[in-house]
């Protein structure tokens, strides 16, 4: 016969404990996530091409220099971005965030320096991932 | 090493040999998750983690959840159906004539305790709940880490959806989802496999001195016998 023991069963209980309390850590850095976002947009709003870069993914930084063959901050302002409008909710799962406004979808990535904006000025689409008229490459 | 340690772990080198196996087992599966999780975020232009985030993230409590609730789903299974089903010839099962729960004689319940019985043993509800023990705590455990897969399944799968932006799923709709059937089925299979190849294989052939299999010589027809 196939034989489980005592001392088994105590350490896959006590595994399960940990992954319990792994996964169901509620979403902490929703007010990160937010604050970077927002200051991504609050920079395009206010002109400010320098803030808004240093909220945006390193990748995403690369094809907006690339596509416009400008740096980020010039770059970035010529994309005309809409308003986004007032923060609808937030949604943290791992190393990836999205942001809903009103007006626009901005979706995250958490990097070793902290979260950054990897697409902004989202736009739903009837089938497939949403359209971003910023983002990384 | 003292003769007490010496006599301690020759008493329990099952348990040992296979705890160590356990553990050294999980940790390679975190360095290898880990670098391959790194390996992913790179390839997509997005930011590694140190492996402290690695251990606490969906990924790895899902990849280590899956396979733990299909291995306690077979034990509870195994340990339930071979109350009542039987395999002639097979050191799995017990005699043919034997099926179902058996006598309070036959399992030394009751009055038929013995005094070297466990104290619930000796009859009343503490007896009826004993009695299934084995079973509800691999039930119980089954349960929560199939639950813990859906929640970390589910946060993992949605971290997929993000980085592809598209929106989240509730956990609800990831309960229906294939990924949440695919991650459960695809173990589901092999340790069903694992079984039944092991009851059969175990009719047929032998492992001398193994308490899983017959004895060498012993006749292929005869059921219920350990080796």
């Amino acid at each position: 016969m196939v034989r489980a023991r005592g001392s088994s069963v105590a350490t896959a209980v006590v595994g399960l404990v940990v992954l319990v309390s792994v996964a169901g850590c509620a979403n902490s850095q929703d007010g990160e996530v937010r604050r970077v976002a927002d200051s991504f947009y609050a920079a395009v709003g206010s002109h400010d091409g320098g803030a808004a870069c240093d909220a945006l993914a390193p990748g995403t930084v690369q094809e907006l220099e690339e596509s416009a063959e400008a740096p980020c901050r010039e770059a970035i302002l010529s994309e005309d971005l809409p308003g986004a409008g007032a923060v609808g909710s937030v949604h943290v799962f791992g190393t990836t965030a999205q942001v809903r406004y009103g007006d626009d979808t901005a979706f995250l990535s958490r990097f070793q320096f902290g979260w950054r904006v990897m697409a902004a000025a989202c736009r739903p689409q009837p089938h497939g991932p949403y359209d971003c008229q910023v983002k990384g490459g | 090493m003292g003769r007490a340690v010496r006599t301690f772990v020759r008493e329990n080198s099952l348990s040992l040999f296979f705890g160590m196996l356990f553990a050294a087992s999980l940790v390679g599966q975190a360095f290898a998750g880990w670098h391959q999780f790194n390996a992913d975020q790179v390839a997509e232009g997005l930011g590694s983690i140190g492996l402290g985030s690695y251990l606490t993230s969906a990924d790895f409590a899902v990849d280590v959840a899956e396979n733990w609730q299909s291995e306690f789903l077979q034990f509870w299974l195994y340990l339930t159906a071979t109350v009542w089903l039987v395999q002639r010839g097979s050191p799995e099962s017990k005699e043919l004539d034997k099926v179902g729960r058996e006598s309070d004689e036959d399992q030394l319940v009751g009055e038929y305790a013995q005094d070297d019985s466990p104290s619930w043993a000796r009859g009343g509800w503490r007896t009826r709940v004993y009695s299934s023990s084995l079973a509800m705590v691999m039930g119980v455990i089954f349960l929560a880490s199939w639950s813990v897969q859906s929640v970390a399944g589910w946060a993992s799968y949605n971290q997929t959806r993000l980085e592809r932006m598209q929106d989240p799923v509730s956990w609800g709709s990831y309960l229906l989802n294939a990924d949440f059937w695919n991650r459960t089925l695809q173990n589901w299979q092999s340790e069903f496999l694992a079984i039944a190849t092991m009851a059969v294989l175990a009719i047929y052939l032998r492992q001398r001195g193994s308490s899983q299999s017959k004895p060498v010589g012993e006749a292929h027809a005869a059921t219920g016998v350990d080796g």
